[in-house]
C-alpha cells in the first residue's frame, strides 16, 4: 500500500526545507559539534598541576629533599614560600594555592634520631576535587619519601633488608591506563550532543502546521506513513553528516583515541539518530508550535541527555525509577556505546544488546507516531 | 424564512437537483468549537457542474464548512458526503477526487513554482509523460510559465492564489473547494482569477467558492447565503435579488443622522440600509411613498441632493436578509 514514490517525494521536499533553512542545517550538523568543543572543555579537565605552598620552619637540608620529593611530578606545582602564618592565611584565602605544607622546625632531628616526624597540611575545601587531589598527591610523596628514609635508617643500623610489603599489589587501568577524565568523558559527551539534530526533526511537522501547509497536504491523498517516513528519512540521513565532524573533534582536539571500528560507530549512530528523531517526530504530532516542540526536545535530549544518560550521574547510582527512565533514552544506550567503541575498541558482539534497544526505541516511536498522526484539523 | 430551500425551488437552467446528481450533500451538518456553533445544521445539494457561492460575512462558518466538506474536519452530528462517499467513514476516495485550496496561502515558500507542482504531482501520483504534459499546461493556464524557477515566497499574492489553484489543479478532479481565493487580491488579478474559474466552470469542474465578495457572488450559479452558522438562503443569485419585499429607492440626503430616523417612522417603510452619504429604502409603494420623503425632509429642512428608483443588489439581499434573520433570532430568544 505504500507509495514509495511519493515517500521519495516527501523526502526530496525535505531536503530541500533542510538545506534551504539554515537553522535546520546548522541544527542537524554543526551544532553537534560546536557544543562539544565548548562543553568539552568543562567536562575534560584532568586535574594537574595543583599550586601548594611550603612554609619551611626547618630549613635542613633534609627538608630540602622532602619538598624536591614533592613536585618531583607535575601534580603539584610549588607557587609559594610563605614564611609566617599570616602568609599562609593570605595565600589560602587569595586563592593562590590549594594547599599548604608546613614543615615544623626539628623535622630533621626528629626523623634521623628515628622518632616520628610531624608535617601539617592545611587545605583549601572549597574546591573538593583540587583538594581531594592535592591531598592524595602530597599523601602519595610523602609515604615515598618517609619508606626512604626509613630504609636509609636500617642501613645505617646495619640491616641490609629492602622494605617490601608482603602483598605486591599492582594496579593496571586497562583502556585507559592514565586514568585520564577526558578520555571517559568526551567521548560519553559525543554521545549526548549527537541527540542534538532530533531537535531539528521536532520541527518537520509543526513548522508545517504553522505553515499553513498542512492542512493542504492532509487534504490529498498522501498516506500518513508515507509522510511520516519521507520526513524521517532526510533528517536521520543529514544528522549522520555531524557524528564524524564529532569523532574528529574527540580525536584530534582532546586527543583521545578512537580504538573501535568506525563502521560500527556509524552503523549505531545511525540507529541511535533513528530512535531519536522518531521520537522527535513523536513529539512533533503531539506539540503544534514550532517553539513548544524545540523547548520540548530541549528538555528530552539536551537536558535529560546530561544528567540522565550516565554521563554526569553514573548509571548505578540512579534510583530504579530514574533507572527505568533512562533506559527509555536513547541516549542513554548511545552513551555506553559511544565510550565502549571509543575506549574499549568493543565490537557488535559486546554491544548488541543496546543497538536492540535503539532499534526498539526507534521503531516504537515511529509506529507511535505515525498511529496518532491524524489527517484531521 | 425558507430553511431548507434548496430542496424547494425551481433550478431554471441549473440541472435539477436529485441525489443521484447531487455530488456534495449534507444532511444535518453541524459542528461546534467548544460552546460556539461554527456550522449550525447544514443541509446542501450541490449538483455535478455547479459554480457554488457560500457567501458571508467573516465568522459565518463558512471555511468550516469546507474543511468539513474536504474531510478534514469531522462533523459533531449530521453527514455529509462528496461523490457518494461519506467525510467521515471515506475521506481517502474524496481527497484523490478534490481539489482544496485553502484560505491561507498553503504552499511552499521555499520551493520554486516548479518544484510546488511537482511535489503535487507526486501526492496525486501523477507520473511520466502525461505529468510533464500537465505541468507545463497549468504552467501557461496559471500564466505562471515565466516564473517557474523563482521561490512561492517571493511572488506576488496575485500569483501566489494561481500557483496554489494550479497545484489543486494538478490530478484533474471533479471538485474544487476554494476558500476565499480571491481575498486580498487586486481588482486585475482577481478578474484574471475569475476567467480562469470560469474557463474551469465550463469544462465541467464542480466549483465551491465562499467569498465575502458580493460580486463575485452574482457570477456563481447558486447561491447560499450564511451567518452564524446558519444557511439562510441558498438560490439562484437573480431570485435572491428578487427575495426582498419592497420596492428600492436611494436617497443622497444632506444630513444623514437627522434624515435617518425620519424616514423609518414613515410608514411603509419596510427597511432601510446605510451606504455611506446614501440611504436605501424598501418601501411598498415607491412611487407613492417619494412625495411623502419630500415633504417630510422639507418640514425638517433637510435637502435632498439625489434621489432616484434602482435596482436592488446582491449587497442589498443579503443585508436585508440578515437583519431578518437576526431579528427572528432575537424573537426565538425572548
Amino acid at each position: 500500500m505504500i507509495n514509495w514514490r511519493r515517500v521519495l517525494s516527501v523526502m526530496r521536499k525535505e531536503w530541500w526545507h533542510i538545506t534551504r533553512d539554515k537553522m535546520s542545517f546548522f541544527l542537524l550538523i554543526v551544532s553537534p559539534m560546536l557544543i562539544l568543543i565548548t562543553f568539552g572543555y568543562a567536562f575534560s579537565i584532568d586535574i594537574t598541576n595543583v599550586g601548594i605552598g611550603i612554609y619551611d620552619q626547618d630549613l635542613s637540608p633534609l627538608s630540602r629533599r622532602y619538598i624536591n620529593q614533592l613536585h618531583s611530578t607535575d601534580a603539584l606545582r610549588l607557587e609559594a614560600f610563605p614564611e609566617n602564618m599570616q602568609d599562609v592565611d593570605r595565600l589560602l584565602m587569595r586563592g593562590d594555592v590549594k594547599a599548604v605544607v608546613i614543615i615544623p622546625r626539628g623535622f630533621a632531628r626528629d626523623l634521623q634520631s628515628g622518632d616520628t616526624a610531624a608535617v601539617q597540611v592545611i587545605v583549601d575545601g572549597t574546591n573538593p576535587n583540587t583538594a581531594g587531589h592535592a591531598i592524595q598527591h602530597i599523601g602519595a610523596h610523602t609515604e615515598n619519601f618517609a619508606a626512604k628514609q626509613m630504609e636509609a635508617q636500617l642501613r645505617r643500623a646495619g640491616y641490609t633488608a629492602s622494605l617490601e610489603a608482603p602483598i605486591d599489589l599492582r594496579i593496571r587501568p586497562w583502556y585507559n591506563p592514565s586514568l585520564r577524565y577526558t578520555v571517559s568523558m568526551i567521548p560519553a559527551l559525543v554521545g549526548v550532543v549527537l541527540a542534538v539534530p532530533a531537535m531539528a526533526a521536532s520541527l518537520a511537522l509543526s513548522r508545517e502546521r504553522e505553515w499553513g501547509t498542512l492542512e493542504g497536504l492532509i487534504a490529498t491523498p498522501i498516506g500518513r506513513f508515507e509522510l511520516i517516513l519521507g520526513k524521517l528519512i532526510p533528517y536521520v540521513l543529514t544528522g549522520m553528516l555531524s557524528v564524524p565532524l564529532c569523532v574528529l573533534t574527540a580525536v584530534y582536539l582532546y586527543n583521545v583515541t578512537f580504538q573501535g571500528s568506525f563502521l560500527l560507530y556509524m552503523l549505531l549512530a545511525l540507529l541511535f539518530l533513528f530512535a531519536t528523531m522518531s521520537i522527535a517526530m513523536l513529539i512533533s504530532v503531539f506539540i503544534k508550535s514550532q517553539q513548544a516542540a524545540i523547548m520540548a526536545s530541549m528538555m528530552i535530549f539536551l537536558f535529560s541527555g546530561f544528567f540522565m544518560s550516565g554521563l554526569l550521574i553514573p548509571f548505578a547510582l540512579m534510583g530504579p525509577l530514574l533507572q527505568m527512565e533512562a533506559l527509555l533514552l536513547p541516549t542513554t544506550h548511545f552513551v555506553i556505546i559511544s565510550r565502549s567503541i571509543f575506549v574499549k575498541g568493543a565490537g557488535l558482539t559486546e554491544l548488541r544488546g543496546f543497538a536492540i534497544a535503539l532499534l526498539g526505541i526507534g521503531i516504537l516511536s515511529f509506529v507511535l507516531t505515525s498511529l496518532m498522526f491524524k489527517k484531521k484539523l | 424564512m425558507p430553511q431548507n430551500c434548496c430542496f424547494s425551488v425551481d433550478w431554471g437552467r441549473v440541472t435539477a437537483v436529485s441525489p443521484e446528481t447531487a455530488i456534495i450533500e449534507t444532511e444535518n451538518l453541524t459542528k461546534m468549537f467548544k460552546d460556539v456553533v461554527a456550522v449550525d445544521d447544514l443541509n446542501l445539494q450541490i449538483s455535478k457542474g455547479e459554480i457554488f457561492g457560500l457567501v458571508g460575512p467573516d465568522g459565518a462558518g463558512k471555511t468550516t464548512t469546507i474543511r468539513l466538506l474536504v474531510a478534514i474536519l469531522d462533523p459533531d452530528s449530521g453527514w455529509a458526503k462528496v461523490d457518494g462517499y461519506d467525510t467521515v467513514r471515506e475521506p481517502e476516495p474524496i481527497k484523490s477526487r478534490i481539489g482544496y485550496m485553502a484560505q491561507q496561502f498553503n504552499l511552499y515558500g521555499d520551493l520554486s513554482v516548479w518544484e510546488n507542482l511537482n511535489f503535487f504531482a507526486d501526492v496525486f501520483e501523477i507520473t511520466g509523460q502525461e505529468r510533464s504534459e500537465r505541468i507545463e499546461r497549468l504552467l501557461n493556464f496559471a500564466r505562471l510559465n515565466e516564473f517557474r524557477d523563482r521561490r512561492a515566497a517571493h511572488l506576488s499574492g496575485g500569483m501566489q492564489k494561481k500557483l496554489a489553484l494550479a497545484c489543486t489543479l494538478i490530478h484533474t478532479p471533479d471538485i474544487i473547494y476554494l476558500d476565499e481565493p480571491t481575498t486580498g487580491v487586486d481588482p486585475v488579478s482577481r478578474r484574471e482569477f475569475w476567467d480562469i474559474l470560469t474557463e474551469l466552470h465550463l469544462d465541467g469542474i464542480t466549483l465551491f467558492i465562499s467569498t465575502p465578495y458580493m460580486d463575485e457572488a452574482e457570477r456563481c450559479s447558486r447561491v447560499g447565503l450564511m451567518n452564524d452558522g446558519k444557511l439562510i438562503v441558498c438560490d439562484r443569485p437573480e431570485k435572491i435579488k428578487r427575495m426582498i419585499s419592497g420596492e428600492l429607492i436611494t436617497l443622497w440626503p444632506s444630513d444623514m443622522r437627522r434624515a435617518l430616523p425620519l424616514i423609518l417612522d414613515l410608514d411603509g417603510v419596510l427597511e432601510v440600509q446605510t451606504y455611506g452619504d446614501q440611504l436605501r429604502i424598501f418601501a411598498e409603494d415607491a412611487a407613492e411613498i417619494d412625495s411623502r420623503i419630500r415633504d417630510t425632509l422639507s418640514e425638517a429642512s433637510i435637502d435632498i441632493l439625489d434621489m432616484r428608483r434602482t435596482q436592488p443588489r446582491m449587497e442589498e439581499a443579503f443585508i436585508s436578509l440578515i437583519q431578518h434573520q437576526r431579528v427572528e433570532a432575537e424573537e426565538a430568544a425572548s
